[in-house]
């Protein structure tokens, strides 16, 4: 019985980190990727159905920001979820060095009711 | 059975306790400093206007309330780990509440939290508390199976081979990774712009080595100096690196693994004590 549970507990703590090694997204939980990659910051736009446009306060709904988390799929869900009037999402990554827009992509939120 | 042959000896061979006792203390430290940040970053984690991150589409949301009742039952579970009473229980509790918390949205998970929970397991199933407890156990014993200590020695191994063999990578070897994390705090940023790019590069690549050759030189004759270039480098990251109080939690627990790797000259230290509590 011990025995099995040693075999059980160490494939499991040496083959887990191997898996998370081929994982899409750095770092991944559970595979000690301790800084092992810097996530870009995205700034979020808000498209509202009344044509006016705002920039989102990240820190305002996510004061404890992750790196193994992808908030470029997250923040739109979220926004489009709890916001009423929204119409789509534009997230922009920006470049960690530059600052500059590198990357854009827009999220539709699915109209309520 | 040759398989039987050979772990056998192993899984039934018994150690001195003192080692697991202030890796036990080690790790319950660790928990009461987390459990107390846990506390203060719950409200903002959790608070009705923030993206929560659940691991599966269908989970439960857990609400502050939950979170703070069972980092209630951590606080005194840590404690009992900690003083050693009742430590053993207070180790199985304690590795409960960090799976409920870490699972309560993923904005919880952190490496070292992993590592705590990992670590609360097996100490729980050593006999840490028949050293340095503050109430002895009627049944006492100065031994403890060596099995799950060498499982904790085993973990701590795979964190640094990991943690080194996970940052050969173009982003970490360019040095922008290590400057990023540097940045955020004022000692860090002004080595930063002391060492330049080129130094960045030369750092990141020393960081890794240093961390593969501690993996690789705690189960030699080396570990001494191992254990000795740890501190130091764990004590160079709480420094230059934000988060201070994630940092020492992880740092704890990495010095709770190094404390088994001493057995030897920790059980040499204990000795007289053993000698005076006995008189």
């Amino acid at each position: 019985m011990k025995r099995a549970f040693v075999l059980v507990w160490l494939a499991f703590q040496i083959g887990l980190p191997i898996a998370m090694l081929f994982a899409e997204y750095r770092p991944a939980p559970f595979g000690w990727q301790m800084y092992s990659a810097t996530r870009n910051e995205s700034e979020f736009r808000i498209e509202w159905r009344n044509d006016s446009v705002s920039t989102l306060d990240f820190a305002a709904i996510v004061p404890r920001p992750r790196a193994e988390l992808d908030y470029s799929v997250l923040v739109p869900r979220h926004v489009c979820g709890h916001f009423q009037g929204v119409r789509s999402v534009v997230v922009t990554e920006l470049d960690a060095i530059g600052g500059e827009g590198t990357r854009s992509s827009r999220y539709e939120c699915e109209p309520h009711g | 059975m040759r398989a039987a042959r050979l772990t056998d000896p192993w899984l039934s061979r018994e150690t001195n306790a003192a080692p697991a006792a202030i890796s036990r203390i080690l790790i319950g430290l660790a928990a009461l400093i987390k459990c107390v940040y846990l506390l203060q970053i719950g409200p903002q984690v959790l608070a009705e206007n923030s993206l929560r991150a659940p691991w599966f589409a269908e989970a439960p949301i857990i609400s502050l309330a939950t979170i703070q009742s069972v980092l209630t039952v951590w606080m005194i579970a840590a404690v009992a780990l900690t003083l050693g009473v009742g430590a053993r229980v207070g180790g199985v509790v304690l590795c409960c509440c960090v799976v409920i918390v870490v699972l309560a949205d993923r904005h919880f998970y952190q490496n070292h939290l992993y590592l705590l929970g990992i670590l609360t397991a097996l100490v729980s199933m050593s006999r840490a508390d028949q050293r340095f407890a503050v109430v002895r156990s009627q049944r006492h014993s100065d031994v403890t199976p060596t099995w799950p200590l060498e499982l904790i020695k085993v973990q701590i191994t795979i964190v640094y081979f990991f943690g080194a063999i996970t940052k050969l990578n173009n982003d970490y070897l360019s040095g922008s990774t290590v400057a990023s994390a540097w940045n955020g705090s004022a000692v860090g940023a002004w080595l930063v712009a002391l060492v330049g790019q080129n130094g960045m590069i030369a750092i990141s690549a020393v960081t890794i080595a240093i961390e593969l050759w501690i993996a690789a030189a705690l189960w030699t004759r080396r570990r001494r100096v191992a254990v000795a270039a740890g501190v130091l480098l764990h004590s160079a990251i709480i420094m230059l690196m934000p988060l201070p109080y994630d940092l020492t939690v992880f740092a704890l627990l990495m010095f709770a693994g190094y404390a088994l790797f001493l057995e030897g000259s920790i059980a040499g230290i204990s000795s007289p004590l053993k000698q005076s509590s006995a008189t």
